[in-house]
C-alpha cells in the first residue's frame, strides 16, 4: 500500500479534466490518498464560493463522501506552524522574510511526515522545490524579483529534515502510471475519432496537456520525454 | 486598528500613485499595465496587502481604458468616471503623505466600488474586471516564488481561478528540476511494488 498525502492543486488541475475517476482506479491498485482538512476546505468550501467552480467542487465532493480521498481529521498544528515557520523564514530580500508558503501547503509537508508518507503529490511547484530542490529556489527568486537573495540555510535545512525519504510527484506523473497501469485502455479501445491513427500517444498526450493548461508545474519539454517513455 | 505600511513600501507607492494618477489623465493603458506589473513586483516581497490592490486598481482601469466602445458610445459616463477616480487618487495620495492608512483603505475600497459598479454598467464579459485582474496579478505574483495558496489567501481569489490562470503562462517551462522523468518514472512505479 502506498500512502500519498494529496494537495488540493492536484485535485484541482484533474477534476478540471474529469480525471478523478484514476484515483479511484489507483485505490484499488494499492494507494491510499489522505487529504488534510485544510485541504478539504480550499478545494470544497472555496469551489462552492465560486459560481465558475462550484459544480466542480459538487463533483469532488464525491470522491470524498465514498473515501477514495481520506480526510485526516487530528490535529496537526504543532507540526503545520513549525513547517510553516521554517519556510517563511528561510529567503530574505531586502532585510524582509519571503512568506512563500501558506498554511495549507504547510500543512500537506506536515501530515506526510506525521504519518509516513511515501509520497506527497502536488502540482504546486513551490513546496515541491521546497522538498525537491532547496537550493534551486535563491536562483529562481532572484531572477524573479531582480535582488539579491539571503538564505537562511539553517531554516531551510530544517524544514527539509524528515522528507528524504517522501517523494514528490504531480498529477502528470500519477497519470503517467496509471497509463502505464492500463487504467486508459478501455477509453482508448473506444476511440471514436477514426482519422486518429495513434490513439494511445494521442491520450497520453492530451492527458498531459490537459494537465499542464489546468496549471500543473510541468514543463513541454517533460511532457514529450514521457510521451517518448510511455510508448 | 489599521496596521501601518512600511515606509519603504510608503515612498516607493507614493512615486507610484502619481505616475498612475498622470497616466489616467492621459488615458494611457499601456503605462497604467506596466505600473500595475511594478506594483505588483514590489508588493510581492512585502506581501503589503493595500499595495497589492492598488495594482489591482491600476490594471482594472487600463482594462477599462482599453475599451474604445466604451469611450465611445457613454463618453459622459466615462469621463464622469474618470473624473470621479481621478479625485479619488488625489485623496489616497493625501492620506498617505499623511501616513492616515485608516483613510488610505477607505479611498482603495472606494475606488474599487466605482470600478465594480462602472463594470458591472458598461462591461461585456460575464466575469467582472476587478475579478479579472485578481486572478491576472495573482498569477504575476506566483510567478515570483510565492506559492498559489499564500497568493490565493492574500488576494481572496479561490485556488481554481488561480490554477487555470497559471495554466496559461509559460512559466512553468522556465522550472529546472534535478530530477529527469525517467528517473522520476521510476520511482513512482517503486511505490507500488514495496
Amino acid at each position: 500500500m502506498a500512502i500519498v498525502v494529496v494537495d488540493s492543486s492536484t485535485i484541482i488541475s484533474c477534476a478540471m479534466n474529469c480525471l478523478m475517476w484514476v484515483f479511484k482506479e489507483l485505490k484499488q491498485r494499492g494507494f491510499r490518498f489522505i487529504v488534510p482538512i485544510g485541504v478539504k476546505k480550499e478545494i470544497i468550501d472555496s469551489g462552492l464560493s465560486s459560481e465558475r467552480f462550484k459544480y466542480e467542487a459538487i463533483r469532488v465532493s464525491k470522491y470524498f463522501a465514498d473515501e477514495t480521498f481520506e480526510v485526516y481529521k487530528n490535529e496537526i498544528k504543532r507540526q503545520t506552524s513549525e513547517l510553516l515557520n521554517y519556510a517563511n523564514s528561510s529567503f530574505y530580500i531586502k532585510g524582509n522574510p519571503l512568506r512563500i508558503l501558506q498554511e495549507a501547503d504547510a500543512e500537506v509537508a506536515a501530515l506526510a511526515k506525521h504519518i509516513n508518507a511515501d509520497a506527497i503529490l502536488t502540482d504546486e511547484r513551490t513546496l515541491r522545490l521546497l522538498i525537491e530542490a532547496p537550493d534551486l529556489i535563491k536562483g529562481n527568486l532572484e531572477r524573479k524579483f531582480h535582488e539579491r537573495v539571503k538564505v537562511n540555510e539553517k531554516m531551510l535545512h530544517s524544514f527539509g529534515k524528515g522528507f528524504e525519504k517522501i517523494q514528490i510527484i504531480r498529477s502528470v506523473d500519477l497519470m503517467a502510471l496509471a497509463y502505464y497501469l492500463g487504467i486508459f485502455d478501455q477509453l482508448m479501445k473506444k476511440c471514436y475519432i477514426s482519422e486518429i491513427k495513434d490513439c494511445e500517444k494521442t491520450t497520453i498526450e492530451g492527458v498531459l496537456y490537459a494537465l499542464k493548461f489546468a496549471g500543473c508545474a510541468v514543463s513541454f519539454k517533460e511532457i514529450n520525454d514521457y510521451v517518448n517513455l510511455l510508448r | 486598528m489599521v496596521e501601518p505600511m512600511k515606509e519603504e513600501v510608503c515612498k516607493d507607492l507614493l512615486e507610484t500613485l502619481n505616475e498612475i494618477k498622470k497616466a489616467l489623465e492621459l488615458l494611457d493603458a499601456d503605462e497604467l499595465r506596466n505600473l500595475s506589473d511594478h506594483t505588483i513586483h514590489c508588493s510581492a516581497i512585502h506581501q503589503e496587502k493595500r499595495a497589492i490592490y492598488i495594482a489591482i486598481i491600476t490594471y482594472s482601469l487600463s482594462k477599462i481604458i482599453a475599451k474604445e466602445t466604451i469611450r465611445k458610445y457613454h463618453e459622459e459616463e466615462f469621463n464622469d468616471f474618470i473624473k470621479g477616480v481621478s479625485e479619488n487618487l488625489n485623496a489616497l495620495i493625501d492620506f498617505l503623505k499623511k501616513r492616515d492608512f485608516e483613510k488610505v483603505e477607505e479611498m482603495i475600497k472606494s475606488i474599487l466600488k466605482a470600478i465594480a459598479e462602472f463594470d458591472k454598467s458598461f462591461g461585456k464579459y460575464a466575469q467582472h474586471v476587478l475579478d479579472f485582474a485578481k486572478i491576472k496579478k495573482g498569477a504575476k505574483i506566483y510567478e515570483h516564488g510565492l506559492s498559489l495558496s499564500s497568493v490565493a489567501k492574500m488576494l481572496g481569489i479561490s485556488k481554481w481561478e488561480l490554477m487555470e490562470k497559471v495554466g496559461e503562462t509559460k512559466l512553468h517551462e522556465e522550472i529546472v528540476t534535478p530530477l529527469s522523468v525517467k528517473k522520476r518514472f521510476e520511482r513512482l512505479k517503486k511505490l507500488l511494488k514495496e
